[in-house]
């Protein structure tokens, strides 16, 4: 079986592949490969960051491995650098052919500024994507000359939306595209779909200022229109866009600002939590492997950590959300142990026995580099570890974010000892009772059997694989210890 | 609770058991010599009764050090400067160590000074006991420097503490470190 591959289609894909490269973290998970489809991939200015730059940023310093991560714009090739709007791409012919065009697009969507994206218009974007399909679609030569593979059933999954400009526009043209290519290469192929459906009323900023509320370019009833059409356009042609789908939504609405054209930031929501998920269920679960057809609606509720399973340990039964996420707040306690250590210096030559465990100087050694403080950027492994301690710790803000903003829904209600409050992740104290001993001999029992000398002579591998094997310790260490508790 | 956890808890038991069973003997041997003396404390008897005291109290301090060592190796294990503040240790836990050497050593002599029965009390006496520079070259080193028991024999204590917990401390280190590198290998 070939890798699977997640495909996200504008900004709902990307929220939903972000929510499920955090829920990989969360729960030590090996991620698919990545494609995102977005006119606007731009990594945004010193301010908020932006969806694109989020999930670049997990690809770029990785999980266990690295992650192959490919950003697609579906443009034509613009050989007109001027021609930013959808009629200056499309360039119709003066007579019967430009009248052809004012009758298919009204004025609002003749003037979408592709070039930062579709806005809302889903007309737009299917069109524009068929040419830039039409023109040799060079973008998508990664999908089809690389990671589609012939051995076994290949998996991938497509997710997006109903209600804005790219999702609804291109997920159907790009569905059919990979089917069809699949069926000529005679090629298994298990397409599934993570459609949003629209579960949010877009509200202005609080304090907006006449300008900015020109700039905002999708209304509700832009989303309200696509979405009602697209879900009936789904109901009559699923089967042959996908073999498997969700859609995933909320009824009723949670409120979002809108952001405007300029940010494209990250929204943690539960409904995107959810999303992610059933991306997860859909590219490497076994329980959906034989279905067929549009699977439901999905939505979530107060206590979603109960709920979804993800596999845990070293029998990699599927445990809950709420386990990953208690490991996880033990696995914090013990890299920032880890990098105190490292940051504190060579072991003293006072102690009457050895003070650390082998792990510091095989790490040392493997990654040629030398004890020092993480706040000392250049030192290496601990620069490195802090990266990858960084990521962790977001994962963990983000649950918290994601119970901020789905209060209103009442979902993701998550108890304070699992989810601690922002301001207080990273704090050893607030970590340590989650590792079911005192820190010290969990610290010991796990890294006993981390082996930074088997990870190779490349010293960013070593870093990383030695950071994720000590997870992977970690939740050996307590399913043994729960297992022995029963 | 971790192997190597009950492993030095044991040491330490293990010491503390010995140095009992130590005392209590030479407590015994002790008033097992004034039963033949009958209280009768000549010089000869009461030089004996030093001697033996000093061959006990130099005893306790080796021994003392394994429970020192063992208190240090505990100490060692919970690396609390490390983990928690990122600060290197600074011979902290080795010190604690030595001071708990000391403090057993001292303690236990007191004992056994306390439960001995034989001429030991009457030799260091200040009136009808050994004279000052006689009692302080008795198995002693440093007695010809310094001309009182009590003094004499603190420095030697001390010396010997020292001493015994440094080279026990460099066998385990180096023991520990080899140990490592074979699990390693």
């Amino acid at each position: 079986m070939g890798a699977p591959i997640l495909i996200a289609v504008g900004g709902s894909g990307q929220h939903t592949m972000l929510s499920y490269l955090r829920l990989a973290r969360l729960c030590n998970l090996v991620p698919a490969r990545l494609m995102t489809i977005d006119a606007d991939l731009r990594q945004g200015d010193s301010g908020q960051p932006t969806t694109a730059s989020l999930i670049e940023k997990q690809a770029r310093v990785g999980f266990r491995d690295k992650v192959a991560w490919e950003p697609v714009r579906p443009l034509p090739e613009l050989n007109d650098p001027q021609a930013q709007t959808f009629e200056s791409l499309l360039r119709p012919v003066p007579g019967v052919e430009t009248d052809l065009f004012s009758a298919l697009f009204n004025q609002r969507q003749r003037e979408v500024r592709v070039v930062t994206g579709f806005h809302g218009h889903p007309s737009v974007a299917a069109s524009t994507f068929r040419m830039f399909l039409s023109d040799g679609a060079t973008g998508l030569s990664k999908l089809f000359k690389e990671w589609i593979s012939a051995g076994g059933e290949q998996r991938i999954v497509v997710a997006g939306s109903t209600f804005g400009g790219t999702g609804s526009g291109v997920m159907p043209v790009l569905t059919s595209y990979i089917k069809d290519w699949c069926a000529k290469k005679d090629l298994k192929l298990r397409l599934g779909g993570v459609i949003q459906v629209r579960w949010f009323d877009l509200g202005l900023p609080d304090q907006v200022t006449p300008e900015d509320k020109e700039k905002v370019d999708v209304t509700s009833h832009d989303l309200e229109r696509n979405s009602s059409c697209l879900v009936e356009y789904y109901r009559r042609n699923l089967e042959s866009m996908f073999h498997n789908a969700f859609l995933v939504g909320h009824y009723p609405h949670a409120s979002r600002k809108s952001t405007g054209v300029e940010q494209q930031p990250e929204h943690p929501h539960a409904v995107n939590l959810l999303a992610g998920y059933v991306a997860y269920q859909l590219l490497h679960g076994e329980e959906l492997s034989d279905t067929q057809g549009l699977l439901g609606l999905v939505t979530p509720d107060g206590s979603l950590e109960q709920h979804l399973h993800f596999p845990f340990g070293r029998s990699r039964r599927p445990q809950p959300l709420a386990r990953h996420i208690e490991t996880t707040n033990g696995e914090i306690a013990l890299h920032q142990s880890i990098l105190n250590v490292l940051s504190a210096g060579p072991p003293s030559g006072w102690d009457v026995v050895e003070p650390y465990p082998p792990f510091f100087s095989q790490l040392v050694q493997q990654s040629q580099g030398s004890y020092g403080g993480p706040n000392n950027r250049h030192t290496e492994p601990a620069a490195t570890w802090n990266e990858h301690f960084t990521m962790q710790k977001e994962a963990l803000s983000w649950l918290a974010a994601v119970r901020e903003n789905s209060f209103d829904i009442k979902a993701c209600q998550f108890p304070e000892e699992l989810v601690p409050p922002a301001r207080d992740i990273g704090k050893l104290s607030v970590h340590e009772p989650h590792l079911w001993g005192p820190l010290h001999d969990v610290f010991r029992t796990v890294l006993r059997r981390v082996q930074p000398i088997e990870y190779g002579d490349d010293p960013g591998s070593v870093i990383r694989r030695s950071f994720y094997t000590v997870r992977q310790e970690l939740e050996n260490f307590l399913e043994d210890k729960q297992r022995r508790a029963q | 609770m971790s192997r190597d956890l009950i492993w030095w808890l044991l040491l330490a038991a293990l010491a503390l058991a010995a140095m009992g069973l130590f005392i209590a003997d030479q407590v015994q041997k002790a008033n097992q010599r004034n039963i033949l003396l009958q209280g009768n404390c000549e010089e000869a008897a009461m030089v004996e009764a030093v001697r033996s005291y000093k061959t006990v109290v130099l005893g306790l301090a080796v021994l003392s050090t394994v429970l020192g060592v063992s208190v240090s190796a505990l100490l060692t294990r919970r690396l609390q400067a490390e983990l928690y503040h990122g600060t290197p240790g600074t011979g902290r836990r080795f010190t604690v160590g030595v001071l708990v050497s000391l403090g057993v050593v001292v303690a236990a002599s007191a004992i056994f000074y306390l439960f001995d029965r034989s001429c030991l009390h009457a030799a260091v006496a200040s009136e009808g006991g050994l004279p000052a520079n006689v009692a302080s070259r008795v198995m002693s080193l440093v007695g010809n420097m310094v001309p009182n028991f009590w003094l004499a024999s603190t420095l030697e204590v001390l010396l010997v503490t020292f001493l015994s917990f440094f080279a026990l401390s460099r066998i385990l280190r180096l023991l520990s470190g080899q140990v490592a590198r074979l699990r390693r290998a």
